[in-house]
């Protein structure tokens, strides 16, 4: 191999920018898919890690969400079951708290049990002096959301060791506070902020109605977790639900997980095929030099071994450079767009995400080298020997050319279907057929555009008349920009359709520019309060809980319907609005969200039976709607009269938690009186905004991705229109000799990168939008249904950025061209 | 096309072929290199039936019996004139296991030198193929090809691209080693004046040997008299 090690080097070293270019776009390939890696397992674990935090010690929740929940005797039972080593109960209650003396009037507040510190095994954190001691009935830890909720004075939240009131057994009760603890992070019993005592005063003095929604389980070791579900389904039947507080960690990039995958594949095919156009280049330019080396003895695959050596040696050359930029554009990218609710996570890199990544790059970049490699080791000898790299026209094969529509008809077929993975399948043979036809395709669309761009490029014909005669490589460079276009166009679409989606979504639940929200289910009193206050047009209380429908449990939001009737909102599906509203307020009904509604069979007209302060009522499915408000555990809620709730429910549906409320313009007169109530407004804009983020967190890393990929794919069309330049030398004194001026030859040239990259752009904003409508009907959720959404700003953006680039990296090369001497350009081959 | 052709060339033989442009003589060449596999019939090497090896077999056969000067030189442009001598060697270190024969950097670079020095190219090892004139580089050429003691060296039109002046040096360096080391030669030129230098030139017409001319040989390295050959096409007219 030290002959071809030598000529391989020598090749390299000879072409120092083109080499350069393959080199960065190999490493480019390469950290992208530790990006992605370092990426997604980081933020996966970070998720994970915050959801353990959550749940504490415990390794398993047994809920019961009917009645006071479960009872003692449960309790034990479930603490005796094999594999279980400790079964915590979850007190809670609903009371009425306010300041000492205020007599038994006061705020709702939930309850919370402590047993050593924890709640059902989730550790209190506190922000401000201690829990209360063990076996106390006396002392509270507040959370910090209510130490201005419970205060006589708004401006003057409580402090520690001043005493509050809580409705107890034997009626009002003053307990100390003796510490903050921060907001609601114990678990998923508790929804709102709480007021935590110990045990013992649960047990003592609040007894009365007091309610164990939760047990939460301790594993021995080697339990399992689905054998001790198993364990507790066995011993009590399906009364119970399970749910594993440790799972879903990575839920947050769960929906977009193969996506990211699907544009790493990308970006990596794309770094290929930068390689490939890269060894077909050299192969191209070098045919002669093949045909000398077959003529003076070299196999076949000596010549094979020769370019694929070269095209190895490249792809080693990137690895340093590819994991270094690849830990780099991982900590840009978890620096961007981390969610929100997640703390930043530490950059880590494992060694098997960079063997994973190598693996990939290289593996990607070996086989876009070896093709070519294979052809120029099948070259005909005599042919090479003749070859004129700069003269010759390239034919198409009519196999693969041929094989496009096919592929395209089948891409089509798949594209019709609901399963992700055949859509995926679809996707990528849509592209592959899509670059099939290339050959035959770019040059038609470069010489249309020729056509159209001719009065204002007057070299544009010619230019377009030279990308045909090297249409294969026209096609292999187009290839790769067009992928990477297409890509970032279909991102671009899907985000464009989510963020439009998500604002539709919030703009039709609240009737109203602001809301305001209690850190407690707040009293009815201060809706009418607020009503009247300075600034306020308009309010609609929102009441969020839940309750038995249908045998299970579901999240309802009870609203005021004649405000919807008259202000708008609510994406009714079937019957019409105006009907669907007027039965919603006239009998026992629900709205009830499309996605539940598929999911449990539901239309309009079923009567569901739901458990009722009064016994089994017959609720009536009033209608279907697009969206619903959230119901708290990933889906939902079903909406129904705020006036029947109160009948239906009692106390459980009476008060607000959310006050949707219609200003005249002066937002801060409405942020003052919230104020003034301990609550705290916020614009729907910004609720709207806050969801907006939520998504471009997620969205916002693919369309990344995309861009690195049009990145990659942009150092091959860089690498094209150099050789074009350097094979074209000759043609280019030719034409100056009959009389062209420098000038005009540089607009050719010119115009030819610029034709070259707005072909690869039309290829891949059509390819993009084609792809976006599949990818966007089966990543719709029923939570979010993203609309089709041309992507102009993206495309633009695409389109400057990439034809500049080209002319700018043209550019040297061409005015050397045009530049040399008309004589010794004659001479160059 | 080719049509009936049977040829034979002895052991140091200088052949020269001539004929119009099309007549089949490169095509007859590259048969002869083992570059273009005949429709029909067969070549015979030292013995070896050329096209009875497969592609890999053939390769190497060409590599250790064919040298190929070529009009256009065709020396790679990165490797240096020392380097494009040592690429038939390097090439045959780099044979796949089975056919590979190991040939130490030392004899390779004392047979590179030994063969540059013999062709009037001392000092040029270092230089690369655009440091060097048209002559050199053909010199060069032709110093790759006779790098792995090739028994025929064929060379098309090796003078096509090169003032007479230079283009008579290289002649008299190919007749030189023929006369002196005994090497074989095939060379195709349509210049009379070139083919004057073989031993016997073959005349083509229609890809078939229609004549056959024996010349004597000149002592003195001045041009030989191409006058007799001249007056013989003239009668075939060509």
């Amino acid at each position: 191999m030290s002959g071809l090690w030598l000529l391989a080097r020598r090749a390299i070293l000879a072409r120092p920018l083109r080499s350069a270019l393959t080199a960065v776009a190999v490493a480019l390939g390469i950290a992208v898919v530790l990006a992605a890696q370092i990426v997604m397992d980081g933020l996966a674990a970070q998720a994970t890690a915050a959801q353990q935090t959550r749940a504490g010690r415990s390794s398993l929740d047994v809920r019961v969400d009917a009645g006071s929940g479960l009872t003692p005797d449960q309790v034990a039972q479930l603490g005796a079951l094999p594999g279980v080593a400790q079964a915590a109960p979850l007190y809670e209650k609903r009371v009425a708290a306010g300041t000492a003396g205020a007599g038994i009037e006061g705020l709702a507040v939930t309850l919370v049990g402590l047993d050593d510190g924890s709640a059902a095994l989730r550790s209190v954190t506190v922000t401000a002096g201690r829990l209360p001691r063990r076996g106390s009935t006396s002392e509270l830890a507040l959370d910090l959301g209510l130490a201005t909720a419970l205060s006589p004075i708004p401006s003057k939240p409580i402090e520690l060791g001043e005493r509050i009131q809580l409705i107890t057994d034997t009626g009002p009760d003053v307990f100390s506070v003796v510490g903050f603890t921060s907001g609601t992070s114990a678990g998923p019993a508790f929804t709102r902020s709480a007021v935590f005592v110990d045990d013992a005063a649960m047990l003592s003095v609040f007894k009365l109605g007091l309610q164990t929604p939760l047990v939460a389980l301790r594993f021995s070791p080697g339990a399992t977790t689905a054998g001790v579900i198993a364990e507790v389904h066995g011993a009590m039947g399906q009364t119970v639900t399970t749910f594993d507080p440790r799972g879903g960690g990575a839920e947050p990039l769960n929906d977009v997980r193969p996506l990211l995958v699907l544009m790493t594949v990308l970006a990596v095919i794309v770094g290929a095929g930068v390689t490939a156009n890269s060894a077909a280049l050299a192969a191209s330019e070098r045919r002669r030099e093949i045909g000398l080396l077959r003529a003076a003895g070299a196999s076949a695959r000596q010549v094979f071994r020769l370019f694929a050596a070269e095209a190895l040696a490249v792809s080693l050359a990137a690895v340093p450079l590819g994991i270094g930029a690849g830990i780099g554009l991982a900590a840009a990218l978890e620096a961007g767009f981390t969610p929100n609710d997640l703390p930043f996570p530490t950059l880590s890199v494992s060694a098997a995400e960079v063997l994973g990544a190598l693996a990939a790059g290289l593996g990607a970049a070996a086989v876009g080298g070896l093709i070519p490699a294979v052809g120029a080791a099948r070259t005909p000898i005599l042919a090479a020997l003749r070859s004129h790299p700069g003269a010759e026209r390239q034919r198409t094969s009519l196999p693969l050319v041929a094989a496009s529509p096919v592929v395209l008809v089948i891409a089509a077929v798949c594209f019709l279907s609901d399963s992700e993975g055949l859509v995926a399948l679809g996707v990528a043979l849509f592209l592959a057929g899509v670059l099939a036809a290339l050959p035959v395709a770019a040059p038609a669309i470069a010489r249309v555009l020729a056509v159209v761009l001719s009065p204002l490029m007057p070299g544009a014909r010619a230019a377009a008349t030279e990308l045909r005669r090297t249409r294969n490589r026209t096609a292999l460079t187009v290839a790769g920009l067009s992928v990477g276009v297409a890509a970032a166009v279909a991102v671009s679409s899907l985000t464009a359709g989510a963020l439009t989606a998500s604002d539709q979504w919030v703009s039709q639940l609240f009737v109203g520019d602001m809301v305001i929200h209690g850190p407690v289910t707040e009293r009815d009193e201060i809706v009418a309060a607020i009503q009247h206050s300075r600034g306020v047009e308009h309010v609609t209380p929102l009441r969020f809980f839940s309750e038995p429908v249908a045998g299970a449990v579901e999240g309802i939001t009870s609203i005021d319907p004649a405000a919807y009737q008259a202000r708008g909102g609510l994406d009714v599906v079937t019957p019409a609005r105006a009907d669907a509203l007027r039965l919603l307020e006239a009998e026992p009904s629900f709205l009830v969200p499309q996605q539940l509604a598929s999911a449990a069979g539901w239309s309009v007209g079923d009567q569901l039976p739901v458990d009722t302060a009064s016994g089994t009522v017959y609720f009536r499915v009033a209608g279907v709607l697009t969206h619903s408000f959230p119901a708290g555990d990933g889906g939902e809620s079903l909406l129904m009269a705020s006036d029947l709730a109160r009948t239906y429910f009692g106390n459980q549906a009476a008060g607000f938690d959310d006050l949707v409320v219609s200003t005249n313009g002066n937002a801060a007169d409405v942020h003052a009186t919230a104020n003034t109530y301990g609550l705290q407004a916020v614009l729907v804009s910004d609720i709207a905004a806050a969801a907006r983020r939520s998504l471009e967190h997620a969205i916002g890393l693919l369309l990344a991705l995309a861009i690195v990929t049009v990145a990659i794919a942009m150092l091959a069309v860089v690498n094209t229109l150099i050789v074009n330049v350097r094979q074209g030398t000759r043609e280019l004194a030719i034409l100056r000799a009959v009389g062209m001026s420098r000038r005009q030859a540089l607009r050719m040239v010119l115009g030819e990168a610029a034709l070259l990259a707005a072909t690869a752009i039309l290829v891949g904003v059509g390819a993009g939008c084609l792809i976006a409508l599949p990818m966007l009907r089966v990543s719709a959720t029923a939570a979010l249904a993203p609309g089709f959404a041309f992507p102009t700003g993206m495309a633009v953006a695409l389109g400057v950025v990439i034809i500049a680039t080209a002319v700018v990296a043209v550019f040297g090369p061409a005015r050397r061209a045009v530049r040399a001497s008309v004589l010794s350009a004659l001479h160059h081959e | 096309m080719l049509r009936g052709v049977s040829l034979r060339v002895h052991n140091g033989e200088f052949v020269a072929l001539m004929g119009p442009s099309g007549c089949g003589k490169s095509t007859l060449l590259h048969i002869l290199g083992g570059l273009e596999p005949p429709d029909g019939g067969v070549v015979h090497i030292r013995g070896s039936n050329v096209y009875a090896l497969d592609d890999e077999r053939r390769s190497g056969f060409r590599r250790d019996h064919i040298g190929f000067v070529f009009q256009s030189f065709n020396l790679l442009p990165t490797l240096t004139a020392a380097e494009n001598v040592a690429l038939p060697l390097r090439l045959r270190s780099s044979a796949p296991l089975r056919l590979r024969q190991r040939v130490s950097r030392r004899d390779i670079q004392d047979r590179v030198f030994a063969l540059m020095d013999q062709l009037n190219l001392r000092g040029l090892q270092g230089h690369g193929p655009d440091e060097i004139s048209g002559g050199e580089q053909q010199r060069v050429a032709i110093a790759r090809a006779l790098a792995a003691a090739p028994a025929l060296l064929l060379a098309d039109e090796p003078t096509g691209n090169l003032d007479w002046t230079t283009g008579h040096d290289v002649m008299n360096l190919l007749a030189r080693l023929c006369h002196v080391e005994r090497q074989t030669t095939l060379l195709v030129t349509h210049d009379a004046r070139v083919a004057a230098y073989a031993d016997r030139v073959l005349v083509m017409r229609d890809g078939q040997i229609v004549d056959e001319v024996a010349l004597g040989r000149e002592k003195n390295g001045a041009a030989p008299d191409p006058t007799p050959l001249i007056a013989r096409l003239s009668k075939l007219d060509l």
